[in-house]
């Protein structure tokens, strides 16, 4: 059985759904703001095996009998169920709790988990991602942490100008240019906390998103600094087509998923005009349904596959 | 250079600090606090096809380069920016969040040299695991745990602590503990420092952020060897570490 666990009317969870029942493979999602009706026992047996039992909605349910587990959690406070608590009312401990085991499980179990908080929190830093991103055979944009302007003019000059600026951690922010004597007011404060400067290559972006072993890469044709806010920046939005990957580049992809813990992912990527493959970063949650919509990529029904260990699955990476 | 980087309450790291550079000489160790990182007058981190690199010029005019650096002791836990408390909550928060990511990758930049301990993803301090992971990891090393698997609170005061140091025993052994269970604890973890802690001749939990004013002169003598060895103060050729017990 294949266990799911967020806020089922998002819109990757619904379309995982939707696929896990044209499979015909049984699962159970569980609502995490349903956390009062929902409880999780965890054992362990002298040889260090974890067994337990989750309990839904007055269902009972064998750990054992999970063998794929899809994680999409939402802050705990920011939950309308939550925040209504008094501060002092066991249901917040209860529900902090329940994470923290489902925690111990996704990690220790050894069971197919898509994904683990542990890998996921590469993402925290662009920077440290960076590093694993080099490792695997990917350019990284040249990159600039600083609070000391001096610097950031330096740089832009280095790079004729063509220059971004964006968050170092994983907070979303909106990718945008910055020239070296533009607005020197705005970039005196950077002094009160550094920032992250990336000469801004050209050429045109790839999402691809790896599932175990295998990839759908999507080509993104926009004008704007930031595809995802195109409209916003151009005025128009950004074109999503499917993508051949070759199959050493499609390799890399599945490699570096792999060396960061991700068994499922969606890496950003820009192709240059001479075919040099820079990586930005490597998303650990991706919201894939916004690639699938727009190029019918199959993107939800091969992560149903994968979670479920359908012979499906194995069948597409074996090419039978 | 050997480079202490902690908290400004961390005495057991200004110890480490003294006793080092007496047994050494004062320009041989240095001592940071994260309140000297956060205010340090001008942050250079570059991340570039020839490699990672650092350049901090600190608030009393020294300067620190990664290519100094011969050995790092890490007691970072979490870069806390207190003084963006009075600007509100949400700013606070992204600048907890910005500080600490560019840490975290200076930090790992740095793995490349002895690093005690280099960080994790989800802690600056190194591999953070609740009492509960520790022991179902002891546990798959067959050291013995307490019953009642996983513990209801954190687990009592210890009455015995080891320390693992590159696989090194620093520390007497609780009776019927195996040594290899716990070398091989401390590799799993990823934690080149481990401190093992036992209740009762039981393993309860570990940490790679360990007191290290118990272990006296042998820590200091685990590092000062090292260093004799030419390993740890930046001489160009470096030589192995010595064969773990």
């Amino acid at each position: 059985m294949v266990l799911i666990w967020g806020i089922p009317s998002e819109s990757p969870i619904q379309r995982l759904l939707d696929e896990l029942d044209t499979l015909g493979q049984p699962y159970l999602a569980v609502n995490q703001r349903h956390f009062s009706e929902t409880a999780l026992t965890l054992t362990v047996d002298t040889g260090g095996t974890l067994d337990g039992t989750l309990t839904y909605q007055q269902q009972f349910y064998p750990l054992t009998t999970i063998t794929g587990l899809y994680i999409r959690l939402t802050d705990d406070e920011t939950l309308p169920e939550y925040q209504c608590l008094a501060g002092s009312d066991p249901l917040r401990a209860h529900a902090r709790q329940l994470i923290q085991r489902l925690m111990i499980w996704a990690e220790w179990s050894g069971c197919r988990v898509v994904n683990r908080l542990s890998a996921m929190a590469s993402n925290n830093s662009k920077p440290y991602q960076a590093q694993f991103i080099q490792q695997h055979g990917f350019l990284a944009p040249d990159t600039l942490i600083t609070n000391e302007p001096t610097d950031v003019l330096t740089f832009c000059q280095h790079h004729n100008d063509r220059v971004i600026y964006k968050s170092i951690s994983g907070v979303r922010s909106i990718v945008q240019t910055w020239q070296a004597n533009s607005e020197p007011d705005r970039l005196a404060l950077i002094r009160h906390c550094p920032v992250q400067f990336q000469h801004q290559v050209d050429g045109f972006d790839l999402r691809v998103h790896v599932i175990g072993e295998l990839c759908f890469a999507t080509r993104i044709t926009a004008c704007a600094t930031d595809y995802r806010y195109a409209l916003q920046q151009t005025g128009e939005s950004a074109v999503l087509t499917a993508y051949d990957l070759d199959d050493e580049l499609a390799q890399r992809c599945v490699e570096l998923s792999r060396a960061l813990g991700l068994d499922f992912s969606g890496i950003d990527l820009r192709i240059t005009p001479d075919g040099a493959v820079y990586c930005f970063e490597v998303n650990p949650c991706p919201a894939y349904t916004y690639y699938e919509s727009h190029t019918g990529q199959p993107i939800a029904a091969r992560l149903a596959e994968y979670l479920s260990d359908h012979d499906a699955y194995y069948q597409r990476i074996w090419r039978l | 250079m050997i480079l202490i980087l902690c908290h400004l309450h961390d005495a057991d790291a200004r110890w480490l600090y003294q006793r080092l550079q007496r047994a050494t000489s004062p320009e041989s160790v240095a001592i940071i606090s994260t309140d000297e990182l956060l205010y340090a007058h001008r942050i250079q981190h570059t991340v570039s096809p020839s490699g990672v690199d650092f350049r901090f010029h600190l608030q009393n005019g020294r300067i620190l380069e990664k290519k100094d650096l011969s050995l790092v002791i890490n007691r970072l836990c979490y870069i806390d920016p207190l003084i963006w408390k009075w600007v509100g909550t949400q700013q606070y928060q992204y600048v907890s969040q910005e500080l600490n990511a560019l840490y975290l990758s200076l930090l790992h930049a740095l793995t490349a040299i002895p690093l005690y301990n280099p960080p994790t993803a989800t802690w600056l301090g190194g591999r953070h695991l609740s009492p509960a992971e520790w022991q179902l990891l002891a546990l798959r090393l067959e050291l013995p745990i307490p019953p009642n698997w996983p513990p209801a609170d954190e687990p009592a005061q210890p009455d015995q602590r080891v320390l693992i140091v590159d696989g090194q025993l620093l520390g007497e052994l609780p009776t019927g503990i195996s040594l290899a269970s716990c070398q091989q604890l401390a590799g799993q973890s990823g934690m080149p420092l481990l401190e093992l802690q036992f209740t009762d001749a039981v393993f309860v939990q570990a940490t790679p952020m360990p007191l290290l004013q118990p272990y006296g002169t042998d820590i200091i003598d685990y590092l000062l060897t090292s260093t004799a060895n030419g390993t740890h103060l930046g001489h160009t050729e470096r030589i192995a570490h010595s064969t773990p017990a």
